[in-house]
């Protein structure tokens, strides 16, 4: 028996098994601030937002807009309810948008977005060529919704750290929704 | 048996004790890297696991671009080189319209400044406030890309600070962009090509000329 577990093969398997252990714990040790998509999922496919205030008809529009255009790409379906708890309002900020989620005992309990209320951010469908697109912003934070992160590599990217004045492309390009699906 | 046929079976007899000694040996040393494996394994999860604060909040911020340091600069209030003297964390909590307290966290951090490159109402040797979304608690962790840290020397674009309220402190134009540490080798992860604080203040001097 002795002669069994003490062979080569065994030992080698044992060190394959813990050399993967390494592996493993240095994963979760740096859980949550990979590239492009967050390790902290969330546990349903349907979650309740809000927007709470402070947004004009056309503003409400495009954030309700943009999440169809997410909730068709991707599994998790967010859906407007008032006592949520994860909500959208307008703010003065420092960035043109802040998504901020909170996790707890390895679980999402709460997240909120806000967009900057400065006058360079579009009020409109159409923005001007001196202003922030609005349609973009909302589209860019609904993804951290879906749990990307932002991606200091791909310039293309809905989901890259930076935007760019005057009307951008605001649907999902094929690595956001690859990333999306890779995460549900 | 003649003495020629003893030789043979005595080099015989060594060899194959050697070789099961050699065995013997490469089975220890791997039963040793066994052991450090699942021990360094165990270590590292439960480090980890010991040190997860209860409440881990990620801010995700989409910034405004500045394609070249010239528009960081225009957009800058004030450009500083200094050094981070110490900091703490501040909380700023709000109740939302549907009732539900919300509890900000944020932290100050006393920047000295060294250098004035912009700015007529800041001074070499004077201490600002710089403000970052990061911040650690013994509960919380809250993470954000655009962050300093203390004791280290930076190069700084900054604006007034106006989240979560206006209080005469500074932070950086565009997030991560306004940044340029003084003590690594990438400056800047979006302006690659200035690679030295020389560099940064050559470009420096000829936005100021343009």
């Amino acid at each position: 028996m002795k002669r069994y577990f003490y062979s080569f093969p065994v030992l080698f398997g044992l060190l394959a098994i813990g050399i993967f252990l390494n592996f493993f714990a240095v994963t979760e040790a740096k859980a949550g601030w990979n590239h492009l998509v967050s390790s902290m999922r969330w546990s349903s496919n349907t979650i309740n937002y809000d927007i709470a205030g402070g947004f004009n008809t056309a503003q409400e529009n495009m954030i309700t807009d943009h999440n169809n255009s997410w909730d068709r790409q991707c599994t998790v379906n967010f859906d407007s309810d008032w006592y949520s708890g994860n909500d959208w309002w307008i703010e003065g900020i420092d960035s043109l948008g802040r998504t901020t989620i909170s996790h707890q005992n390895n679980k999402i309990v709460k997240v909120t977005t806000r967009i900057d209320n400065s006058s360079d951010v579009s009020k409109n469908y159409t923005p001007a060529s001196d202003e922030y697109d609005f349609a973009y912003i909302v589209a860019h934070e609904w993804g951290h919704w879906m749990r990307l992160n932002d991606d200091r590599t791909h310039t293309s990217s809905l989901m890259y750290e930076t935007a760019k004045k005057g009307n951008l492309n605001a649907a999902p390009r094929s690595e956001d929704i690859e990333a999306c699906n890779y995460l549900y | 048996m003649q003495l020629q046929d003893r030789k043979i079976l005595k080099h015989v007899i060594i060899y194959i004790k050697t070789q099961k000694r050699g065995s013997l040996l490469k089975k220890k040393i791997l039963t040793t890297l066994v052991f450090i494996s699942f021990l360094s394994a165990g270590t590292i999860y439960g480090y980890h696991k010991l040190n997860t604060p209860d409440t881990i909040i990620e801010v995700h911020s989409l910034e405004r671009d500045f394609p070249t340091v010239d528009v960081l600069y225009d957009n800058s209030e004030i450009v500083v080189k200094g050094k981070v003297l110490n900091e703490e964390v501040k909380t700023h909590t709000f109740v939302e319209d549907d009732g539900e307290q919300i509890t900000e966290y944020y932290t100050e951090r006393e920047f000295k400044i060294q250098k004035v490159y912009k700015g007529a109402n800041v001074k070499s040797g004077e201490i600002i406030i710089v403000r970052s979304s990061d911040a650690k608690t013994n509960t919380i962790v809250q993470e954000s890309s655009a962050s300093i840290s203390n004791n280290k020397s930076y190069a700084l674009f900054l604006k007034t600070s106006k989240f979560p309220e206006k209080t005469g402190a500074f932070t950086f134009v565009g997030g991560a962009q306004g940044i340029f540490s003084l003590e690594k080798k990438e400056m800047n992860h979006k302006y690659k090509e200035i690679q030295s604080l020389k560099k940064l203040e050559e470009k420096i001097e000829k936005i100021k000329t343009k």
